[in-house]
């Protein structure tokens, strides 16, 4: 009896510890599991709605935060994406997943603002 | 239960109940270096090989600009889209020197007009065979006392450097477009490997480079994303 109450306790203080992305509101956590539903096929314009919908319910969630960042990276919406990390990090610093992100992101980044623009006739398509 | 076996259980169970965090890949585009529509004429060459008489620095035995030149058109033929105008033959550099290929405005003008290039792609190259064979201190603890001696071992290597001064020109004014430094070292555990091997070695590393100076190319990056 006292096993399963140590386990029955682990995994409510373990649930409880990861609510940092969307875990106070029902409709916020059904969101961002959709949204991550959606990346991991890689239907980005589908994982960005839904984790903007998260975002608006729960506007103060690093998770959802880094999520959407996520979502703008992968749509090339990267302006925006560099904001939503910054914003990410400011309410977890010390979060290693966003800081991770962040790293690999402005790395990126700083590459692809070096390149030269396209001329007209060709996008930013890669082949 | 074993203690060891409950937390293990314990954290399997919180794992599954956090969902943590997952990682996607992402494919996010590099811009080239230069700004093209992807249609534009290219004549290729001349490069000029830089000699050096460096201490431990061996001959090489083929022409290594000429084999530039023959795989750099290789690999833009086959990665872009790009229109490479036929090479001249015989076509040698302006100057011997390769701080003033840039100065010869005239040169890759009339080379222009004369091969109806939008572009120039030339440089200078510097590729260098050295036999790094040698004695190197190494620890090693005796197994009959325990005591930790240094030996001398002998080690051989054939290092490859490839130093390429990759130069664009805009065909029409003569003046450098872009100027692009690319470098590449390789080492191979033999003596005398074989040269030839060793600066396609080099070329090979650098591949992704050269092609990213004309197009467009992807890079994939994994991201977290973090689960409720």
């Amino acid at each position: 009896m006292r096993k399963h109450l140590v386990i029955v306790v682990a995994v409510a203080l373990a649930a409880a510890g990861c609510a940092g992305s969307g875990g106070d509101h029902p409709s916020v956590a059904a969101s961002v599991r959709e949204g991550l539903q959606a990346a991991r096929r890689s239907y980005w314009q589908e994982a960005h709605f839904r984790f903007a919908a998260a975002h608006q319910l729960q506007p103060q969630d690093a998770g959802i935060l880094n999520n959407l960042a996520v979502a703008l990276e992968a749509l090339g919406r990267y302006d925006e994406a560099l904001e939503t990390y910054k914003k990410a990090l400011a309410l977890a610093p010390s979060n290693r997943s966003i800081r991770r992100n962040y790293a690999r992101f402005a790395e990126f980044y700083t590459s692809f603002a070096r390149g030269a623009k396209p001329k007209e006739g060709v996008g930013d398509a890669p082949r | 239960m074993l203690p060891a076996k409950r937390w293990l259980l314990v954290s399997l169970l919180a794992t599954v109940a956090c969902g943590g965090p997952r990682d996607v890949e992402l494919a996010l585009p590099v811009r080239p270096k230069l700004a093209l529509t992807g249609k534009e004429r290219l004549y290729i060459g001349p490069f000029l090989r830089e000699s050096r008489d460096d201490a431990g620095a061996q001959r090489v035995t083929f022409d290594v600009a000429q084999e530039f030149e023959r795989y750099l058109r290789r690999l833009l033929r086959k990665e872009t889209k790009l229109v490479l105008v036929p090479p001249i033959e015989g076509l040698r550099p302006p100057t011997s020197d390769p701080l003033l290929l840039s100065a010869q405005r005239e040169f890759w003008r009339e080379l222009g007009a004369r091969t109806g290039a939008d572009f120039i792609v030339a440089g200078s190259i510097d590729f260098q065979v050295q036999d790094r064979t040698g004695y190197k201190t190494e620890e090693y603890v005796s197994p009959l006392d325990g005591r930790t001696y240094y030996r001398q071992v002998l080690i051989e290597q054939t290092g490859f450097s490839y130093d390429i001064m990759l130069q664009v020109y805009d065909a029409r004014s003569g003046e450098l477009a872009l100027e692009e430094p690319l470098k590449d070292f390789q080492e191979r555990p033999e003596r005398r490997f074989d040269e030839f091997t060793g600066m396609f070695a080099n070329l090979y590393a650098l591949e992704n480079q050269l092609i990213g100076t004309f197009v467009p190319r992807t890079v994939r990056s994994k991201r977290i994303l973090i689960a409720p």
